[in-house]
């Protein structure tokens, strides 16, 4: 595939393209907006952990602050150095958010006290092998599968209009490796959920 | 390196840089194309569809097997199994005051579906488990060894127990109190006193988080008590004193039960099992029969008749018989709950057949089939006359039917509310109980005080049958209205229907701490339990007083 190509084509809907050495604004600031709704909903989560386990809320609001200081930063004009880095911190989340929803993080279940329905927050009863709490087939009850909800889907749709905008920053070569490397990943995942639907 | 600009743009633009779905921008960067080519979107398209897809799909769980349930058309057609009853339970050993037994949980596997093993779990591998039948005054020893699997071999879940014998005053340590657990190698051995007038009492699991299941899995039997009184009527006795454990079940397509609790709402199945039989018939003579129907569901309610329009006459409630019996054409019946019942077949003609059906009450998960129950076939053999009638007066001076509102020193509220997907308690669930070590009691009677508790449902989406456990109690009334007739008598669980209000009359006769749940056993599992305290100057003593032992058994039953 030849960038040249596409670099030649101009989107109807955005006029003439911008004179040479001129910023992607518009991608920066979009890509900040949404950074900015992906900080806000994991501040926002970040209050219901700290019942279960007060350094997953420490790490929520690490994650939030960073993605707020990301968006505040690409509002402005990010310096394109750190593009690459928060291409890799967002597919990070992205990464980490998958493994939460489907084999569980070594973690209290995430979100899960008082407002969801695995609400047994303690992994160990007293005198009890393990948490005792079944694990219904298709509910992820009782692990530390964490449910998906409305909140989680919007941010992780957030997250990943962040990425594509962050990765459509890069310069060429890089844009090419990371998008392979996104690509193979993609992929592996694919193949996974095939084999848990088709199985 | 340059920094990224910061001048505006029009906001369509912004819009279809979110969208990410136009091509051909070429914004420049170092002399560099900045754009998204079709390649590109085609990676991030893939990524993120995965990223999407996972976690929606949520079935790489670890440990959670996806099941499909059993077609029904593989159920056997009702009325085409024989029914059979639970085995009785034979002591170990006797001495001049106890009977000692012995019982073992383990792993069994069952025909429950013809041409199909279903894996269960049974007290001594039986499903239902066998029926003890004591009399009042002789204590009861009963050592349950848990040799049950470390894990449940679908839900994943370490299947510790506590026992509970349901309709007893047994002292704290020995009433199944749900956190005082016994884990898979480990055994307890339970002390019942015996001394309440005589009722049908069932012995089931009550472990912690997982009570419903273990239930499901077959950990329920029925415990007779006899008394003087109750041998002397002329009641149905012997053979036509016939237990009916009413329970449901859905099947998985290998045979396995099939778990759905329906976001935590309750489990319902399309099979209704009676003595762990579907639907089956019992040939009966043409005489009267006693049915001491338990409802050992783990969510669902009946409302019983007879498709003869014949009467239902209920002699007794889960405290024992009522002051006088009650005709019904239909009663309501909630988990847990027990009801005697006799009904006469003595002027059907031989080769009739009369169904007991099930009219659902609202709120349950009906199927094609969970309108009926079983089906009596009337037969010409000979039987014994004796013990034949129902008495106009039973047991009229039951001190727990003769309570009423003016005897009570206060006034208690129990609201039944689901909150933020919590069942609770008001309020409280039983992690709260956990969280305060034991100490939150939403009451504290002193030993021998009368109280009357107001029971609320502010719902009309559903209905608990709520358990206290330790007393009887009186219904005084429901919405302000007398008790149905079907529960005029003493009872352990109150049917708190949709939108209900029923207030009950009892005295605190024992010491310590005791329960307070629903016995949907999901809603309980999640969490709708609580407790209380009957305070008294000395022998109180802690549910944890005595606790299980590990395997091998110590030889001293
Ligand atoms: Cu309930």
């Amino acid at each position: 595939m030849s960038t040249s190509t596409s670099a030649r084509r101009t989107d109807p809907g955005t006029g003439p393209p911008p004179p040479a050495g001129a910023v992607p604004v518009s991608r920066s600031r979009a890509a900040a907006a949404l950074c900015c709704v992906a900080g806000l909903v994991h501040l926002l989560v970040a209050r219901e952990h700290v019942e279960v386990w007060a350094l997953a809320a420490f790490f929520f609001i690490t994650v939030s602050a960073g993605q707020l200081w990301l968006a505040q930063a690409l509002w402005r004009g990010l310096n394109a150095r750190l593009v690459p880095a928060a291409v890799l911190l967002t597919s990070g989340l992205v990464a980490l958010y998958v493994l939460s929803r489907t084999i569980g993080l070594p973690i209290p279940a995430a979100g899960e006290v008082g407002l969801s329905e695995s609400h047994h927050a303690g992994p160990q009863v007293p005198g009890g092998q393990g948490n005792g709490v079944p694990v219904l087939p298709g509910s992820g009850a009782g692990t530390a599968i964490a449910t998906v909800g409305p909140l989680d889907l919007v941010c992780l749709v957030a997250q990943l209009g962040a990425l594509a905008l962050l990765v459509g920053l890069l310069p060429a070569g890089q844009r090419r490796s990371l998008g392979n490397l996104l690509l193979a990943v993609g992929l592996c995942g694919w193949v996974v959920w095939g084999l848990v639907h088709f199985t | 390196m340059p920094e990224l600009g910061c001048r505006s743009r029009e906001f369509s633009q912004v819009a279809n840089a979110v969208g990410g779905l136009r091509l051909g921008w070429t914004d420049m960067l170092e002399g560099e194309t900045m754009s998204l080519s079709r390649r590109d979107l085609m990676k991030l398209g893939v990524v993120g569809g995965a990223a999407l897809a996972l976690p929606l799909e949520r079935t790489v769980s670890a440990g959670s097997i996806a099941q499909s349930r059993l077609a029904s058309s593989r159920l056997p057609p009702p009325f085409t199994l024989p029914f059979r009853v639970p085995e009785p339970l034979r002591p170990y050993r006797t001495d001049a005051t106890t009977d000692f037994y012995k019982v073992y949980m383990k792993p069994l596997q069952a025909e429950v579906i013809p041409g199909l093993r279903t894996p269960l779990w049974g007290y001594n591998g039986l499903v239902p488990g066998p029926t003890v039948r004591v009399s009042q005054g002789r204590r009861t020893v009963m050592r349950q060894v848990n040799n049950l699997p470390g894990r449940h071999p679908i839900l994943n879940y370490t299947p510790w127990t506590s026992v509970h014998l349901h309709g007893s005053a047994s002292l704290p340590q020995y009433d199944g109190y749900a956190s005082d657990i016994t884990n898979p190698g480990q055994y307890k051995d339970y002390v019942y006193p015996n001394t309440q007038t005589a009722r049908t009492l069932w012995y089931h699991d009550h472990g912690l988080h997982h009570t419903a299941e273990n239930v499901l899995m077959g950990l329920a039997a029925q415990y007779q008590l006899t008394d003087s009184l109750e041998q002397s009527l002329p009641i149905p006795h012997g053979d036509y004193d016939v237990p009916l454990l009413v329970s449901d079940a859905m099947f998985a397509s290998d045979g396995s039960l099939f778990f759905d609790n329906h976001d935590e709402s309750g489990m319902y199945g399309d099979v209704i099992l009676v003595n762990g039989v579907p639907w089956p018939t019992m040939k009966v003579k043409r005489r009267r029969y006693r049915f001491r129907i338990l409802n050992a569901s783990v969510s669902r309610s009946y409302q019983w008749s007879l498709d003869s329009g014949d009467v239902l006459t209920v002699i007794a409630t889960d405290g024992g018989l009522m002051p006088y019996p009650q005709k019904v054409q239909r009663f309501r019946h909630g988990a847990a709950e027990r009801y005697e019942v006799i009904i006469d077949f003595s002027k059907m003609p031989v080769g009739r057949r009369v169904v007991l059906r099930n009219t659902s009450p609202k709120n349950n998960i009906d199927y094609v089939n969970t309108n009926k129950v079983m089906a009596f076939d009337v037969v010409g053999d000979d039987f014994d006359p004796a013990a034949n009638s129902v008495p106009d007066v039973l047991n009229p001076t039951n001190p727990t039917m003769l309570l009423t509102a003016r005897d009570a020193v206060r006034t208690r509220r129990l609201d039944m509310v689901r909150e933020h997907g919590r069942w609770t308690i008001n309020g409280h669930t039983w992690d709260d109980v956990v969280k305060s070590k034991f100490s939150l009691v939403e009451a504290d009677p002193r030993e021998g005080d009368v109280e009357v508790w107001e029971i609320r449902n502010p719902s009309g989406g559903w209905f608990h049958p709520v358990h206290i456990h330790l007393i009887d109690f009186r219904i005084l009334d429901r919405n302000g209205r007398p008790p149905m007739p079907h529960e005029l008598g003493p009872k352990d669980v109150v049917y708190v229907g949709e939108n209900e209000t029923v207030r009950v009359v009892a005295r605190f006769e024992g010491r310590g701490k005791y329960m307070i749940h629903c016995h949907n056993l999901v809603h309980e599992d999640h969490d709708m339990m609580t407790q209380f305290v009957v305070r008294a100057d000395q022998d109180v003593f802690d549910p944890f007083s005595d606790p299980c032992k590990s395997l091998p058994e110590a030889n001293d039953l």
